[in-house]
């Protein structure tokens, strides 16, 4: 598993999808941060941190589909997955090794992007404590995100494909909890809030450092990498 | 062939149903008791959903009641509204933690005569985001914005003043009433007063009395003197107002007088009864253009007494970080006779700063300068048979709107504040004393536009040009491989 992660990892920043990725993203995450806060200052608004957050989130929902699109696409798109499928390495271990590769990259950029809290020390008194419970939220359901991908990456062998149902996929389970305001029925408004990822991060926003979402985040993770196991075990028995 | 089977086919897609069912329903039931037993961290500096050692102590000596607390939306839609949230997860936190008290749940929208029950002459209307606190037959109604603490400048909310507000509803409706008179036949605006409301807040039953013809009932705790246009008759008039008000402070009562400057020359009976408690009212109208919250000087912005009794009432207020401004408008100087005379001790509790100035209502000339009184406080000290010492107090405000809808309401100036302290200095089992609000985290920043616009430049480019730069060298040096 150590030698897929690290393959993995390595692939990412052999071509250039890495580093496009982290250009990206830290320019998103930078210029939001600095919008939602120093440009907010100067017309006498408090910083809007769940504002800034929900853009990262926005932008987790483009850009990791972009890292996971080729885990199991490219594979089956080169043919290379019968090596997968042949090897002696567990099919739960592999899968594993490539959503850790993918949320090291995600983790390593939204870790860079903490440096930013630094920026507001120096104009103010921010309670990093809030900070750094939104980052590890984020960094929670960024995981979801990637394990959501994996899965959907493993049901096709076009890239694109992957990377567009991805999307559609992670809109549809952060938008989810919108359809509330049209629902009377508390039960089914109970359902689709717990069902949304963005509700679940709702807590966050409010100083609140939530252990059902945590659960929740990594049961999805799980969830997610498990269907990714079973897809292959189908086709190592096909 | 039994391997074959539970890989896939029927048994593997029965295998990863019940995987996921499984990892449903942990999750279910943890959101569950997370929800039920709020199962989460408090990470804001001021604890804000955390109930504080000081609002323990409290809520756990009312064990024996029972306490609801009803909200007229359902859980889940006020999730949606931080305001109501931080209310409601404060109630839950209390629902959990003493067993003596439930959250309830009435859908307003669906149900509309189920806050019927709590409608009264006073009350016609209930707000969707009121709340409801009931102790049986008993019940306080509190606003959403009552929960809240405003900038006196801003009119911003910067404080949850949730714990206290719930504190002393639930003591309210756990101790008995006691009884606040105000007084009527003199020209009083009793009715339309947001004094009365304050006091029925604070746990009083409220009632106007005609001095005339009733006496002052026994029960009574406060007399409310409230802006008289006439005077009060006294021992030349077939009854003896003024001789009923002495008898009741006589029997440790408490008495809170608030005259308007135009009509106190008129009240030339209660003015000789109020020297004997050492004050006198000046006829005479006070501007100050220099710390007044109006151009004509006359909202005159108060300042807090820092020695003798009278501080005291404003010590909570003056020892705030930015303590919120106490506004007395169209006020007249009260004259302190003397400081102590027969177990009476008499302080400022409200004074103008330097720049004011006191002009006659007659000729406008000018008649006093400086610090003057604006609200005065007599102590009286009494040692009991069982040689245990009582105290009871004439407070006494040269104004009639210190007690306005406009300075009472909405938590944005001191006015309530100092009759608060006052009825706790009458009472010390109504009001929670050492229960602060508990300000919001500091989203402000001091930025420069330079600075600002430096440092959105460094965040958006810095980093993405740092990545592409090793990105290029990295391609470039596996091209040439």
């Amino acid at each position: 598993m150590g030698a897929i992660y690290k393959r993995e990892l390595q692939a990412y920043f052999n071509t250039g999808l890495g580093y496009v990725f982290c250009a990206v993203f830290l320019a998103v995450t930078g210029f939001a941060f600095s919008m939602f806060t120093l440009q907010y200052a100067l017309s006498g608004t408090d910083m809007s941190l769940p504002t800034y957050y929900t853009v990262v989130i926005i932008a987790s929902v483009v850009l990791l589909p972009l890292l996971t699109m080729k885990s199991f696409a490219e594979e089956k798109k080169m043919k290379t997955e019968q090596l997968l499928l042949t090897s002696p390495v567990s099919l739960g271990s592999m899968v594993t090794a490539k959503f850790l590769a993918a949320l090291t990259v995600f983790g390593g950029v939204l870790g860079l992007s903490c440096v930013y809290f630094s920026v507001i020390s120096i104009y103010g008194t921010p309670n990093f404590g809030v900070l750094y419970g939104y980052t590890l939220g984020i960094f929670l359901m960024g995981a979801a995100f990637i394990a959501v991908g994996i899965f959907i990456s493993s049901l096709t062998e076009n890239q694109l494909t992957a990377a567009v149902g991805t999307i559609a996929v992670l809109m549809i389970m952060i938008s989810i909890a919108f359809l509330n305001e049209y629902i009377d029925s508390e039960f089914i408004r109970s359902i689709l809030s717990w069902i949304s990822i963005y509700d679940r991060f709702g807590n966050f926003c409010y100083g609140l450092f939530d252990f059902s979402a945590l659960l929740y985040y990594a049961s999805v993770c799980f969830a997610f990498i498990f269907l990714t196991v079973r897809v292959y075990e189908k086709r190592r028995w096909e | 062939m039994d391997k074959k089977r539970l890989k896939y086919g029927s048994f593997a897609v029965l295998l990863t149903c019940a995987v996921l069912a499984v990892i449903i329903i942990i999750n279910a039931v943890f959101t569950a008791i997370a929800k039920d037993k709020s199962l989460y961290l408090d990470m804001t500096k001021e604890q804000l959903y955390t109930i504080s050692d000081e609002a323990d102590a409290i809520f756990s000596q009312m064990s024996n009641k029972n306490i609801d607390i009803i909200f007229f939306s359902e859980p889940d839609v006020m999730q949606g509204y931080e305001y109501q949230k931080m209310v409601h997860e404060y109630a839950l936190k209390l629902e959990d933690k003493y067993d003596y008290i439930t959250v309830k749940y009435i859908d307003y929208i669906e149900n509309p005569t189920a806050a019927d029950p709590y409608l009264s002459s006073t009350v016609t209307k209930i707000k969707q985001t009121d709340v409801v606190i009931t102790n049986g037959d008993v019940f306080r109604i509190v606003a959403m914005d009552k929960f809240y603490t405003f900038d006196s400048e801003s009119k911003e909310v910067f404080a949850f003043n949730g714990e206290y507000r719930f504190a002393t509803a639930m003591m309210q409706l756990s101790y008995d009433n006691m009884l606040a008179c105000f007084t009527t036949g003199h020209g009083e605006a009793t009715s339309s007063s947001g004094m009365v409301t304050l006091f029925e807040e604070a746990g009083f039953e409220v009632r106007e009395i005609d001095l005339l013809k009733e006496d002052i009932p026994e029960e009574t705790r406060v007399l409310i003197i409230n802006n008289p246009s006439y005077d009060f008759s006294g021992a030349y008039d077939s009854v003896n107002e003024i001789e009923k008000v002495d008898s009741f402070l006589d029997g440790m009562g408490n008495l809170m007088v608030f005259s308007d400057p135009s009509v106190s020359a008129n009240l030339t009976n209660l003015s000789e009864f109020l020297t004997e408690w050492g004050i006198r009212f000046t006829p005479a109208q006070i501007k100050d253009y220099s710390n007044s919250i109006s151009p004509d000087g006359l909202s005159v912005v108060a300042k807090y007494t820092e020695e003798g009794d009278g501080s005291s009432l404003n010590k909570e207020l003056r020892n705030l970080e930015n303590p919120p401004k106490t506004i007395t408008s169209n006020a007249m100087p009260i004259e302190i006779l003397w400081n102590a005379h027969n177990q009476i001790s008499v302080s400022s509790i409200l004074t103008t700063e330097d720049t004011a100035v006191a002009y006659s209502l007659e000729d406008s000339s000018e008649v006093a300068s400086g610090n003057m009184n604006l609200m005065t406080v007599s102590m009286k000290k009494t040692i009991g048979d069982n040689n245990e010492t009582y105290y009871n107090y004439v407070l006494a405000a040269g104004t009639s709107s210190f007690v306005d809808d406009t300075y009472l309401n909405g938590n944005t100036y001191g006015n309530t504040d100092i009759i608060y302290a006052a009825m706790r200095a009458f009472g010390k089992e109504m009001v929670p004393v050492d229960l602060d609000f508990k300000v919001f985290d500091d989203l402000a920043l001091d930025v420069e536009l330079n600075q600002a616009n430096a440092w959105t430049v460094v965040l958006t480019a810095l980093m993405p040009i740092i990545f592409l730069g090793i990105g290029v060298a990295v391609w470039l040096k596996r091209r040439h491989l």
